[in-house]
């Protein structure tokens, strides 16, 4: 039986493992350095890192409350809000791009009130691009945060009562005691929604469009590139590769359980 | 162990080509006609629908296809006599607006203006190659992919102004084409081309006057 499991393991890790050594095998190593410096290159980098970076601040000061609300507020239907709050994980990017141009574009649901009384537009802006990577990243971030409230459970409520009877106000209880117990919580889902955010393309393509300079990301010049200089393609997808495991590795070593 | 090494051999098995039936490649522009032309030949078929860059790219790479639609022939390195080469249809770039010119455009001047929303192809794929022969000054808002997604987001109301083929100014009733009226070049000329024996039939019937018809009717003009 453990032999029939450990055959069938290594065959799915070599399964998960060939794609990156094929990107690898190709790579033009001793020309790595033409397309990173290469305009068009380099002007994804900088869209990507605005756009990651500005969704991830988005996430926290969206997805903190959330995760704290949906984790001690018992509301009915908390079971679907929290469906609700999962569906981006797990919904094609293409369909949540698809969806958010039927609310927040021009002629949206939401989008056309927007555009006709402040004169917001959202798809093709950058602007566009951070809510499309804000879609798809917030989960990570709230179900990351609401597990550690969770599952400090009751301990962390005794103690945040006993701050309180000691006198301590709402605000500081949640800054001095709740907090640090989750801080490397938020941390972990941080450092993966903006993982998740970098690596955003089909819910981008769809709502936020492809123009270089403004929208065009680096998973979004990855695709585009793979179409007449798969070279630049590759260089490219080493680019995310590294990124994505640099957030893994950095998660492993400071906030996953480790065996 | 053996279950397993059976389903394998199954899955496997899906892969493979049926002989019998014909299997055509075709541009994703010709999407809405392709099955009528199917049809007209009286040859049962599947149809794999793709950009034409990919197509090429799969048919190299071995792909099963006994004949390719194409809106690019110069992506195949083959004999071009020998696999019966027809130019079959041509289709050429229009200005299109949505249902009614809300924004009350009247031609390639307006390709200039920042203030519109405008969607082009991306110079990747063929459609935006032929929009960049078009030689006007353009405020692009979007580079899209397919020019079946400028389409789209010409229909939502999203642009206000996009590049695409006349035949999608037909086939999608919530656009209309705003300039040239007239079928004229740059253009796009479909080729198909016989990649086996068994899709040679196929291929003749297209430069019959049955299939010129059909294609007529789905805003195509003649090469």
């Amino acid at each position: 039986m453990k032999r029939f499991m450990v055959s069938v393991a290594g065959l799915t890790v070599a399964l998960l493992a060939l794609p990156l050594v094929g990107l690898l095998q190709r790579m033009p190593w001793s020309s790595l350095g033409n397309p990173l410096t290469n305009h068009g290159t380099l002007e994804a980098l900088k869209v990507s890192l605005t756009v990651s970076l500005l969704a991830t601040i988005m996430v926290f000061l969206l997805g903190t409350p959330l995760a704290w609300a949906i984790a001690r507020v018992s509301v009915p239907g908390r079971r679907f809000i929290r469906a609700l709050i999962m569906l981006p994980m797990v919904l094609p990017p293409v369909v949540g791009g698809t969806a958010l141009l039927f609310a927040l574009g021009r002629q949206g649901l939401v989008g056309q009130w927007l555009n006709q009384w402040f004169g917001i537009t959202l798809p093709f802006t950058l602007a566009g691009a951070v809510v499309a990577a804000i879609f798809v990243a917030l989960p990570f971030y709230v179900i990351a945060v609401e597990g550690a409230l969770q599952s400090a459970g009751q301990h962390l409520e005794d103690l945040e009562d006993m701050a309180g009877t000691l006198g301590a106000s709402p605000w500081n209880v949640l800054r001095r005691i709740t907090y640090p117990q989750v801080l490397p919580a938020m941390g972990a889902g941080l450092a993966l929604a903006w993982a998740r955010a970098l690596g955003e393309f089909g819910a981008t393509i769809t709502f936020a469009g492809n123009l270089p300079g403004r929208t065009q990301t680096l998973p979004l010049a990855t695709f585009l590139a793979l179409e007449n200089n798969p070279e630049e393609a590759l260089v490219l997808s080493l680019i995310l590769l590294v990124a994505s495991l640099g957030v893994l590795i950095g998660l492993r070593d400071r906030w996953m359980p480790s065996s | 162990m053996r279950n397993i090494f059976l389903l394998f051999l199954l899955v496997a098995g899906c892969g493979s080509n049926q002989s019998d039936a014909l299997t055509v490649f075709s541009a994703s522009s010709l999407t809405d006609v392709a099955p009528a032309l199917l049809a007209q030949s009286d040859q049962a078929g599947t149809l794999v629908f793709g950009g034409s860059n990919h197509l090429a790219v799969q048919i190299a790479d071995g792909a099963p296809a006994d004949v390719l639609l194409t809106a690019d022939l110069s992506l195949l390195s083959l004999d071009a006599e020998t696999h019966h080469a027809l130019a079959f249809a041509q289709n050429h770039l229009v200005l299109a607006v949505p249902i009614g010119n809300p924004s009350h455009l009247t031609g390639p001047k307006d390709l200039a203006r920042p203030e519109l929303a405008i969607a082009i192809c991306a110079k990747e794929v063929p459609c935006g190659k032929a929009t960049l022969d078009l030689n006007y000054p353009i405020a692009v808002d979007t580079y899209e992919t397919s020019v079946r997604s400028v389409a789209t987001k010409l229909a939502m109301g999203e642009v206000d102004l996009g590049v695409v083929y006349a035949t999608d100014t037909q086939a999608q009733p919530s656009i209309e084409t705003l300039w040239p009226l007239e079928a004229t070049c740059p253009c796009v000329t479909y080729h198909a081309i016989a990649l086996t024996e068994q899709g040679v039939p196929f291929v003749k019937s297209l430069g019959k006057e049955k299939a010129q018809a059909l294609l007529a009717s789905y805003g195509f003009s003649q090469p």
